[in-house]
């Protein structure tokens, strides 16, 4: 005696159009984000690993498809074991360096002054050997953590997952960044199209691959733009910082000049190439969405999200206004506005044939994402 | 039970496939009856295998799960989890439909500032003990980093003063000093090349003194003076609790900043700063205390170390002049002056002649 009319029969019969749903709240954020900022307080930061899970379970379980919410199955403690070993794997180098030099540097009790040049040499020598392992570790990170999260998504109780090898995807970013050094960024856009098809083509839901056709196609004449802009921004900051540095000897002689009122002009100055860049970039950025949910797939099911600049620049400049100004207490408002931007433009064209996706084989971390820890990215 | 036999229309998948059923949940006599009208779902999920998979809020459906496995059942009838709830105690732990956005913020912020003002407490006092834990071993490699830290920071420019018989001098002075006062640690002191009238004790004993300081000292009872004086820094273990509680500081900053934005670094550092910069006026009198105790056992007299103080106070005007950097860290010299007076009883000198002469000249190149 159901009442009602079977979900399935009614998914085939709707249009292919599907938008994800959001029903969360600022104010029941808030209140989980202040009940982890005093845990965390009370446990010297350890409770953040248990704060962002209960974060992750809400945002995730307010967001729906077909009108099932998503669920996080992560755990506390999975990200808190993570973060030890990326704790072991980062600090356990740099603390083998640093007592490996303790012994090798004579005590500044003879020579202090003395070995100053083999210092510089030294310190030099470990920058660079330890850049290019920082940068390997972030790739590796960034890949484990996309692994972790996704393989602790379930919908319809069907997990996702991610095949593939971190550190396979950490070299090629590795990779990738010494060319875009190499080439002053020019190919950041190809490489930048590379790494993402690298790790969306291999996420799974369930049984079935998701599929990513990505190229740098239409990503070139933004990416130029933010360039070729930034690059004048820093030519401008140059010219005026000469014209202030001359005009300071001048003014030295006869007319006096408030120091706070110069300290900000130089200020300023200094921030408008950053400021131009991040402006800028909003166009590539917007960009490279349009074309990463164009390209993706997952069966017969196709993807578009078709935001723009204007949407992209909406959304991060606001979001780095209100962190700063708040201190980090805007933070909920923040992940909120965040979702529903995603919320909003995701699109999901065709049938998603429930009926036809198994429970996923792909395994599934133990772990969390620890390496994250030290890189700071990623806003949840 | 009066609910037995209430149900509700919900939305069942089994965690083999997506597939959503249709079903019927109804409250058994242990369990919870879920059945499809087409017979594909026949489920019984004993009441104390039933958990929500996340919070309930109001106003939304509600999720429930087992305690194992991947089926999930959703249900959009918030009357119906009432009547579960009576059978089913432990679901009230994750039922937020009824809670007060606004109570539970206000009651968390004040939660908040509670564990703040706590650490504010708690922080300086559970910093002896916790510094008094750390072993010498420790101590030591970590005093020998804040003195190389140091050294490069405040006299990047000076070369280290060797003479010597000045070496051996400052050598017999800490051994006659420490004898007094038996310690773990044992005492370094290194003489840098620079005029700031300076000195400083790094944790694990190791203790640097700059020329300055000697030049400005009328006779060596008055650096044996601020060698005692550091001496008692480094047995107190000041510089150590200064570190521990720069550490739960920074501790505490982090977990309340988060490390998302860049302006927590700055907030941490200031803060550290400020911890660190100097000694507590506590600490300082703590270490007059031992300086004067130890010359004392050592018969060595304290008016050169008085003299010192006055020489001090005289001289660090207003101005903030190469002398004022010690006077700064050393607050409060006249009533200083005046506790080793009443205090002070020793007679003979800290050094020989001879010795104090090597002592002065041993910067000379």
């Amino acid at each position: 005696m159901t009442n009602g009319t079977d979900p399935e029969a009614e998914t085939a019969v709707r249009p292919p159009l599907h938008r994800l749903t959001h029903d969360g709240r600022s104010g029941e954020l808030f209140v989980i984000f202040l009940v982890n900022l005093a845990l965390s307080i009370l446990t010297l930061g350890i409770y953040r690993f248990w704060g962002r899970t209960r974060i992750r379970r809400y945002v995730w379980s307010q967001t729906g498809l077909l009108g099932e919410p998503l669920e996080y199955t992560g755990r506390g403690i999975e990200l808190f074991l993570g973060f030890l070993f990326a704790l072991v794997l980062i600090y356990g180098p740099i603390l083998g360096l640093y007592f490996g030099l303790d012994v090798e540097l004579p005590d500044p009790g003879e020579e202090f002054g003395g070995t100053k040049l083999n210092r510089l040499i030294l310190f030099v020598a470990i920058m660079l050997l330890a850049i290019p392992i920082l940068m390997l570790f972030y790739y590796v990170a960034l890949f484990a953590a996309y692994r972790y999260r996704i393989g602790r998504t379930s919908w319809l109780g069907i997990r996702g997952g991610m095949e593939g090898s971190a550190w396979r995807y950490g070299f090629l970013g590795l990779g990738l960044g010494f060319l875009n050094v190499l080439t002053l960024g020019w190919t950041k856009p190809w490489a930048d199209s590379v790494v993402f098809k690298y790790r969306l083509g291999r996420a799974w839901f369930g049984n079935g691959k998701f599929d990513s056709r990505l190229d740098a196609d239409g990503l070139y004449s933004r990416y130029a733009l933010a360039w070729i802009g930034t690059a004048a921004a820093v030519g401008a900051m140059f010219a005026g910082l000469a014209t202030i540095g001359s005009g300071g000897q001048v003014l030295d002689r006869g007319t006096a000049v408030d120091p706070v009122r110069m300290q900000i002009i130089v200020i300023a100055i200094e921030l408008t190439p950053l400021i131009v860049y991040q402006l800028l970039i909003c166009a590539y950025k917007a960009a490279l969405v349009r074309n990463i949910a164009k390209t993706l797939s997952y069966g017969s099911v196709r993807f578009r999200a078709d935001v723009t600049f204007k949407d992209v620049f909406k959304l991060r400049i606001p979001n780095f206004l209100l962190m700063a100004f708040t201190l980090g207490f805007a933070y909920p408002y923040v992940v909120m506005r965040t979702t529903r931007f995603i919320v909003r433009h995701v699109e999901i064209h065709g049938d998603i044939r429930t009926a036809a996706i198994g429970q996923t084989e792909v395994g599934t971390p133990r772990y969390g994402e620890g390496l994250m820890e030290f890189f700071g990215i990623g806003m949840i | 039970m009066p609910d037995r036999g209430a149900s509700a229309a919900g939305t069942y998948t089994d965690g083999r496939t997506a597939r959503r059923h249709s079903v019927r949940a109804t409250i058994g006599a242990d369990g919870l009856l879920i059945e499809s009208d087409d017979g594909a779902v026949a489920e019984s999920w004993p009441f104390d295998d039933l958990r929500l998979v996340d919070e309930a809020y109001a106003d939304r459906p509600f999720r429930l799960k087992r305690s194992a496995g991947d089926a999930r059942l959703t249900v959009a009838d918030s009357a119906f989890l009432d009547r579960l709830r009576r059978h089913v105690g432990h679901l009230r732990r994750k039922d937020l439909r009824g809670a007060n956005v606004k109570v539970r913020a206000a009651g968390w912020i004040g939660a908040t500032a509670a564990v703040l003002a706590g650490f504010w407490f708690l922080l300086p006092l559970a910093a002896g003990p916790v510094a008094s834990w750390v072993p010498l071993h420790w101590e030591e490699g970590l005093g020998r980093t804040v003195q190389r830290q140091a050294l490069a920071l405040m006299a990047a420019e000076s070369r280290l003063c060797t003479g010597r018989s000045g070496r051996l001098a400052f050598a017999r002075l800490v051994q006659r000093l420490s004898a007094t006062k038996p310690s773990r640690y044992r005492f370094r002191v290194t003489v840098v090349d620079n005029r700031t009238v300076n000195a400083f004790a790094a944790p694990g004993g190791y203790i640097v003194v700059f020329r300055g300081l000697i030049d400005n000292s009328a006779d060596a009872d008055g650096l044996a003076g601020v060698i005692a004086h550091e001496m008692g820094h480094v047995i107190e273990r000041h510089g150590m609790e200064n570190l521990v509680k720069a550490l739960g500081l920074s501790f505490v900053m982090s977990a309340l900043i988060g490390d998302t934005s860049g302006f927590a670094g700055i907030a941490t550092d200031m803060a550290q700063n400020l911890a660190t910069s100097k000694f507590s006026r506590d600490a300082e009198r703590e270490a007059d205390r031992i300086a004067v105790e130890m010359l004392n056992r050592a018969n060595i007299s304290g008016r050169g170390f008085r003299a010192f103080f006055q020489t001090m106070a005289r001289k660090a005007g207003p101005e903030g002049n190469a002398i004022g950097r010690y006077f700064a860290s050393h607050p409060a010299t006249r009533g200083r002056a005046q506790f080793v007076r009443t205090h002070a009883t020793g007679t003979r000198p800290a050094m020989s002649a001879s010795e104090w002469q090597a002592v002065r000249r041993m910067c000379d190149r």
